[in-house]
């Protein structure tokens, strides 16, 4: 029997001095679970072997060095981890904690512990309560292990750990244990949850729990969820599109399509964000690089090294220590040894100890500098003289910052501190040059604008924070916490009415402030006396109690028509509330109202799998609605209109107009088919027309839809990776290809052929896409195919073009190569048009950019194969999908250099006959293929709804 | 035109406009190509109740087709498909129609009671509109009353009844009267769906068609369930589904018995 552990609690080095604490992942030993989904003998070091480099420089695999490929199961490996990160001087570990509904997984290793004794190292846990899914993302898609809750639940699992937080060695702050959840904002009613918590942990005799979120996926006070404080969690809550630079990216694998960050700038990003209202711990990641789990769509941060690192902690520490006194002085290194995701501070090939030397002498410096009792140390002139600058040291520390400028510092914090100091002596001019030489040095303008901008806020300089606000925003329009920070400023200057109005603008926001953002929102309009922004944030914002309320009440006063949402939102409130709110019965329908949201409802593969929906979707269980965004008189549309139940033309109305006509409808489920899921097809959302919202839209943008309950896909597009990575939230599948209605084949022709001009009979290669909406590249690559083959002409569709249109569309095809002799073309504006035009086609051509698969399908009906490229981009890939479909995989290039597709185009075009045989043997599976099968489809589709509508009954019940 | 041997077909066109007449018949001989057929031309009608009934009386075949002269049958398939539906005892065939009547117009009992899809093509409109009154999950629908742009009748309905010349003396409700007439007789009349047909013009509802409409009501008003005399209601609006289609193909693409059923629940769901 081990001897009695000393509690660690009690016997810090000091009080002031951080804890950091590393996550810890207790995997890499096999379980019966891993060894079903994965095979035998399954752990985590599977995935890290594999792992191969995708671009130039790229640092995989990762291969371990002290501990080996280690597995959990022997016990010494825990203790020299542990001794390991003892000599770093961290503090202790995380363990994540695996519990789902009552069962445990990956407990071995953390019940060793526990019952031995060993290693005697602090840890603390953090439940993990994400679904384990086959992506390694948690997602609801392809889910192993789904994290439900059950009843009773909260009780459940506190007293599953109690033995766990009883122990000595288990952290504390101020003598309550340290317990982290990993997503509060999936867990239901947590506040309660807390609640119960806390009273299992004073039975069980602790003085309370100091409970810790992480910020996972939303930036959010974690006492609305009963937490005590947060804590950040990079690399996640990063605004991608900002940050990344894949053009920097050279020699990629073909199949590449993740994101690359730069560690630094990582590093800076969170150095620069603006500390919360709330508490919220700081964190670090030494390295990041998913390769390992994701394959071809990785998270990749690039340039880290140990130096980087050390210059992170540093930064996290002293920032910690600013904003945290005695036990509460946490913080968090993300993480241990998380080899499959490239983060870890393990010893590895690449670097051995140095990110654990790195972490020592961070923490070294910091002891040692709060063992002089001061943070000023000669070893970091910047920190001495900020620290000076913070004590209101000015004259010293202006002397300090200006002293390091003349020995070449171009650190852009020291200009900014100048600055700061230039503005407290009212220097205003002086103030502006040394902020704009801050800027001027920096890697990141706009952010390093925006943390003038916020230094002044902070010192009340409101007409500094402006302009560098206004100039950061300007920048980078995509700096959201910009803008909310100009709001504020405008708010202290008594603008409110401009400041709802700017903010106004991002309560659709693809961001993790939104939720910031609509309670500012519903501040400013409390403030106003304006009920209607008040009612329409608060609508947007019921996922918090308050504001949920607050919708309700409003909803009350403005309009007392909506008895059904007044209902399901107090169910709602009611089950956030303990039910304090008297019980409704959800009531199920005998016929769901489904209405279509479409952009402009012309010829497209949307319209065809829409028309079949509406045509082959029972009518005794659906009523189907059209809103047609854009106006068209097309047969699609005529189509359209004579299948769907109703029809109505939302084209020109704002969000107010859209409602009305929508809610006229009672409409149950209301989907998003519009391409791209525009922001602008958010007017018709925005309001929540419908109880339920729903989107099918391809490439789904789903961050752009914030008032989307759910996201669909079908059979086809969920098997592209493309989708994973395009999509933040697991959608629901429908179990079946999509399938389109395509215009029969055997109507005799028209004698108002599409057909304009034909040239004599030759090879004829064809693309019917719209010939505006060809890219450069497509040109170019059909440039060559047609200099190699000499006797082929290329037919095109000029749809609607004007004649105009047209000769400088071939001025600009000669200039590549291409002359109008080459070229015969129809002017097809339908599928039934563009049946007909591919009717003495030889091989189609898919461009090299957008979505091409209506005339792609239309070809195959005809007999027609089409080259396509997987490698291009999502929309290209829908084609190629297609034709994969229906085994045409001799069609498809796959490499990202249009070598290959050119290469195949010529290749098969030079053999006619193979071509034709292709294109016909693609015709035959086609009719016998799923993706004809319209009844199939819409049973599928159906059965989707129906368990989505469902489950909205169930959680209304 | 017409074989010597006995036609299988009569085709009965009341027409004074050389030109729409001749249209029709080659549209006619492209139809009923292959089968023994005569084409009966009345060029001097009093009514089109009288060109028929004299059309009736040279006609030699055993099915009868009354057709005005500004339609278009846009379906190679046409005589076979009506052939069938006759050997199903159908003794009547319209385009559009309805299960009940209440009025001196086919639509009179509602949308709930009508059948039938026609497409149009009004003068002066560019496009062709689709008009779906109603469709049945059947190619073919029982009936009372039919309305008169194309009627096919079976020998036995023209053995059993002529058309009534003498109530319906001009260019109204003889078609409603003979249909209901068939029906009240114990004949069978139904609506087809499966074949598409243009009608050129529509109709017009002038003070004859008033007067005519009162008579067709006092002559049913026991079958109708009115009072002889009482004031008429307004005409109802004719309620369809109505669609434009740029030329016949794309209108063609879309007939198929799927969509028009599907269209035709919409049609009935609008209504309400």
């Amino acid at each position: 029997m081990p001897s009695e552990p000393t509690p660690h609690s009690t016997v810090l080095p000091s009080q002031a001095m951080p804890r950091s604490i590393a996550f810890y992942l207790p995997q890499f030993h096999p379980i019966p679970e891993n060894d079903e989904w994965w095979g035998k003998g399954f752990t985590e070091w599977r995935n890290v072997t594999r792992a191969e480099p995708l671009f130039e420089g790229h640092d995989q695999p990762r291969r371990p060095a002290d501990l080996g490929y280690y597995d959990l199961r022997v016990p010494e490996i825990m203790e020299q981890q542990a001794a390991l990160a003892r000599e770093a001087g961290i503090h202790g570990f995380c363990y994540y904690y695996y519990w789902f509904a009552g069962r445990r997984l990956l407990e071995k290793p953390l019940d060793r512990m526990l019952a031995s004794g060993t290693p005697d190292f602090p840890f603390c846990l953090c439940w993990a309560n994400e679904n384990w899914s086959r992506r390694w993302d948690g997602s609801e898609q392809e889910v192993l292990m789904r994290q439900e809750y059950g009843e009773d639940y909260a009780r459940r699992i506190i007293r599953d750990m109690l033995p766990f937080l009883q122990d000595a060695r288990y952290i504390r702050v101020d003598g309550k244990p340290l317990l982290l959840v990993y997503r509060v904002d999936i867990i239901p009613d947590c506040a309660a949850m807390t609640d119960i918590w806390r009273e299992e942990a004073v039975a069980a005799g602790l003085p309370g729990l100091y409970l810790v979120r992480v910020e996972s996926f939303v930036e959010l006070d974690p006492q609305a969820y009963g937490f005590d404080a947060a804590t950040e969690f990079p690399p996640h809550l990063l605004d991608k599109v900002a940050l990344s630079d894949p053009k920097t990216i050279l020699k990629q694998h073909p199949k590449f399509s993740g994101f690359v960050f730069d560690y630094e700038k990582i590093a800076q990003h969170y150095g620069n964000k603006p500390a919360p209202d709330y508490k919220r711990f700081k964190a670090l990641v030494p390295s990041w690089d998913n390769t390992a789990r994701k394959r071809f769509n990785p998270y990749v941060l690039r340039r880290a090294s140990p130096e980087l690192y050390k210059s992170w902690l540093n930064q996290c520490l002293r920032e910690t220590c600013r904003r945290f006194k005695g036990e509460e002085r946490l913080l968090f290194i993300n993480a241990w040894n998380e080899w499959a995701e490239g983060c870890y501070l393990e010893p590895d090939e690449k670097f051995g100890h140095r990110y654990l030397e790195a972490t020592r002498e961070a923490h070294a410096q910091m002891a040692s500098e709060l063992h002089s009792g001061t943070q000023r140390s000669s070893h970091d002139p910047l920190g001495f003289a900020v620290a000076l600058f913070d004590d209101g040291q000015l004259e010293e520390a202006y002397s300090r910052f200006l002293s390091m400028v003349e020995a070449g510092e171009r650190n852009p914090l020291v200009f900014v501190y100048l600055g700061l100091i230039a503005l407290s002596s009212a220097l205003p001019d002086d103030a502006h040059t040394f902020f704009q030489h801050a800027i001027d040095s920096s890697a990141d303008r706009a952010n390093t604008m925006a943390a003038i901008a916020q230094r002044c806020l902070e010192r009340d300089q409101l007409a500094f924070a402006e302009t560098y606000f206004s100039a950061a925003v300007e920048a980078q329009p995509t700096l959201i916490g910009g803008f909310v920070l100009l709001a504020e400023v405008w708010e202290r200057q008594g603008r409110l009415r401009d400041a709802l109005q700017l903010l106004g603008s991002f309560t659709q926001a693809e961001s993790s402030m939104r939720p910031a953002i609509l309670a500012r929102i519903i501040k400013l309009a409390r403030a106003l006396g304006d009920t209607s922004s008040e009612y329409a944030a608060s609508l947007l914002a019921r996922d918090f109690p308050d504001s949920h309320a607050r919708a309700i009440e409003l909803m009350l006063s403005r309009d007392t028509t909506r008895a059904a949402d007044l209902r399901a939102e107090a169910q709602r409130f009611a089950q956030s509330h303990g039910n304090q709110l008297q019980q409704m019965p959800a009531q199920p329908v005998a016929r769901l109202r489904v209405g279509f949201v479409l952009g402009l409802p012309d010829a497209s593969s949307t319209t065809l799998r829409l028309e079949a929906l509406l045509r082959e979707l029972d009518p005794q269980r659906f009523e189907t609605f059209v809103f047609a965004r854009g106006l068209s008189s097309s047969e699609s549309t005529q189509r359209l209109f004579l299948l769907a139940d109703a029809w109505d033309n939302l084209c020109g109305l704002d969000a107010d107009a859209c409602d009305a006509r929508i809610r006229a409808h009672a409409i149950n489920i209301l989907i998003n088919l519009d391409a791209y899921a525009s922001l602008a097809a958010l007017d018709v959302f925005s309001r929540r027309n419908a109880p339920l919202q729903v989107n099918w839209s391809w490439p789904p943008r789903p961050l752009a839809l914030p008032c989307i309950d759910h996201l669909l896909v079908d059979a086809l597009s969920a098997s592209t990776d493309n989708y994973a990575e395009l999509c933040c939230e697991a959608p629901a599948v429908i179990e079946h290809l999509p399938a389109f209605a395509l215009p029969a084949l055997d109507l005799p022709s028209s004698s108002a052929s599409p057909l304009r001009h034909t040239a004599p009979r030759g090879l004829r290669l064809a693309c019917l896409e719209a010939a505006e909406l060809i890219d450069q590249r497509s040109w170019q690559a059909w440039a060559r195919i047609l200099a190699a083959l000499p006797e082929a002409r290329l037919r095109l569709n000029f749809s609607d073009l004007s004649a105009t249109a047209i000769a400088s569309l071939l001025s600009q095809l000669a200039s590549l190569g291409i002359e109008a002799a080459r070229i015969d073309h129809c002017m097809a504006m339908d599928s039934g048009a563009l049946l007909e035009a591919w009717q003495d086609v030889d091989l189609g051509l898919c461009p090299l950019s957008g979505d091409s698969s209506l005339p792609t399908l239309l070809g195959l009906q005809q007999g027609v194969g089409s080259i396509s490229s997987t490698a291009v981009t999502p929309w290209t890939a829908l084609s190629a999908g297609l034709i994969d479909q229906l085994g045409g995989a001799a069609l498809i290039a796959h490499q990202a250099d249009d070598e290959d597709y050119v290469a195949l185009a010529v290749q098969l075009a030079s053999d006619v006959t193979l071509a034709r045989e292709l294109g016909s043997a693609l015709r035959d599976r086609l009719q016998d293929s799923a993706l004809l099968d319209t009844a199939g489809f819409a049973e599928a589709f159906a059965a989707c709804l129906h368990a989505l509508w469902q489950q909205k009954l169930e959680g209304i019940a | 035109m017409s074989t010597t041997a006995t036609p299988s077909w009569s085709v009965i066109i009341c027409s004074i406009d050389a030109g729409k007449y001749a249209h029709i018949v080659q549209s006619y001989e492209r139809l009923l190509a292959g089968r023994r057929f005569e084409i009966i031309g009345i060029h001097d009608a009093r009514s089109l109740a009288e060109a028929y009934n004299r059309g009736i009386a040279r006609a030699r075949g055993d099915s009868l087709v009354f057709s005005h002269d500004d339609i278009l049958i846009l379906d190679d398939g046409f005589a076979g498909k009506i052939e069938q539906h006759l050997a199903k005892g159908f003794d009547l065939i319209g385009f559009a129609g309805a299960k009940a009547v209440s009025d001196g117009y086919w639509w009179s009992a509602g949308p709930a009671q009508q059948y039938g899809a026609v497409g149009h093509a009004p003068p002066g409109l560019p496009q062709l509109s689709l008009h779906v009154y109603g469709i049945d999950d059947v190619a073919i629908s029982p009936a009372q009353v039919i309305d008169g742009l194309c009627m096919v009748a079976a020998r036995r309905a023209v053995d059993t009844l002529q058309f009534d010349a003498e109530t319906f003396d001009h260019f109204h409700l003889y078609d409603l009267d003979y249909s209901f007439s068939l029906h009240q007789r114990g004949l069978r009349v139904g609506v087809v769906h499966d074949i598409p047909l243009l009608h050129m013009s529509v109709g017009s509802f002038g003070a004859h068609w008033q007067e005519h409409r009162q008579r067709f009501v006092r002559k049913h008003a026991a079958a109708l369930g009115r009072v002889a005399d009482a004031p008429l209601p307004e005409p109802l609006k004719l309620r369809a589904r109505v669609a434009l289609f740029d030329d016949a193909q794309s209108l063609r693409r879309f007939w198929t018995h799927a969509n028009l059923l599907r269209a035709g629940l919409a049609m009935r769901r609008m209504q309400r």
